[in-house]
């Protein structure tokens, strides 16, 4: 699945403070693709984590802004970007 | 919210046999986040567990375990009352220490789900305040060697609001 440069920081925030602060929790849900999730979040695949950020309550995160001045977002395949 | 959609009958809806499969019961405080797709009146999709705590899972005899929500009117206001009760064979100390838990427990309160036969699986006990609880745990030894020994569990939540399908996966 491909994101785009603003979607993929906004995921990326959100996992920061899903590792943060809430890696102990335990989350039983079933995923976009059909798979179950059903163990702590520290033990979330990349991406699991993606998709966990859609489904879990919003009081979770705490999403920064852009920045201004975004990185070109050359290569498709390329991993999340480093804050 | 008014009224916006009938209900129609299908041929896959037709059966639809009784009978519940199992209990899940957390305590309230054990739950930290329960995500709904809209409120708290549509279907909840994912349960987050406070420091990797779990659901616990009950079984019950067969054809002995059922879930009933009764929710009569009054002055506009439904009180919705739900109850489990079931039945678990062979009372013994480990069921009676059980038994113990869901007492002390109780006063806090649990929150549930129920897997029915046909595989739905129905939220109940996640308002807040209006959680579930042990109304009664009576056991019998019976009498007649046919009779069975046995525990019979009785759950209740008095609540306004009516259980909602739970599609996710239950962290036990």
């Amino acid at each position: 699945m491909y994101f785009s440069y603003a979607h993929r920081f906004f995921i990326h925030c959100k996992m920061v403070k899903l590792k943060k602060k809430y890696n102990k929790y335990r989350v039983g849900t079933t995923l976009a693709d059909g798979k179950a999730f059903n163990k702590c979040l520290e033990d979330a695949t990349q991406d699991e984590l993606d998709q966990l950020v859609h489904i879990l309550d919003k009081k979770y995160f705490t999403v920064s802004k852009m920045p201004k001045k975004p990185v070109l977002d050359k290569d498709k395949e390329n991993d999340i970007p480093t804050l | 919210m008014s009224l916006s959609s009938g209900l129609t009958i299908d041929c896959s809806s037709q059966k639809c046999s009784g009978g519940v499969a199992k209990l899940y019961l957390a305590n309230k405080d054990d739950v930290d986040a329960i995500t709904y797709t809209i409120d708290d009146n549509s279907t909840a999709t994912a349960i987050t567990m406070v420091a990797a705590a779990v659901f616990y899972e009950f079984e019950f005899a067969d054809f002995t375990a059922v879930f009933n929500e009764d929710a009569p009117a009054e002055n506009c206001n439904y009180a919705i009352t739900q109850t489990f009760d079931g039945i678990f064979p062979c009372h013994k100390q480990s069921v009676r220490d059980i038994i113990q838990e869901l007492q002390d427990g109780s006063c806090c309160g649990f929150v549930g789900i129920v897997e029915t036969l046909s595989g739905v699986k129905w939220l109940w006990g996640d308002l807040d305040k209006r959680r579930i609880k042990l109304l009664n745990s009576p056991t019998t030894t019976g009498a007649a060697i046919a009779d069975q020994n046995q525990v019979t569990f009785n759950f209740q939540c008095q609540t306004t609001k009516l259980a909602v399908e739970y599609s996710g996966v239950v962290p036990v």
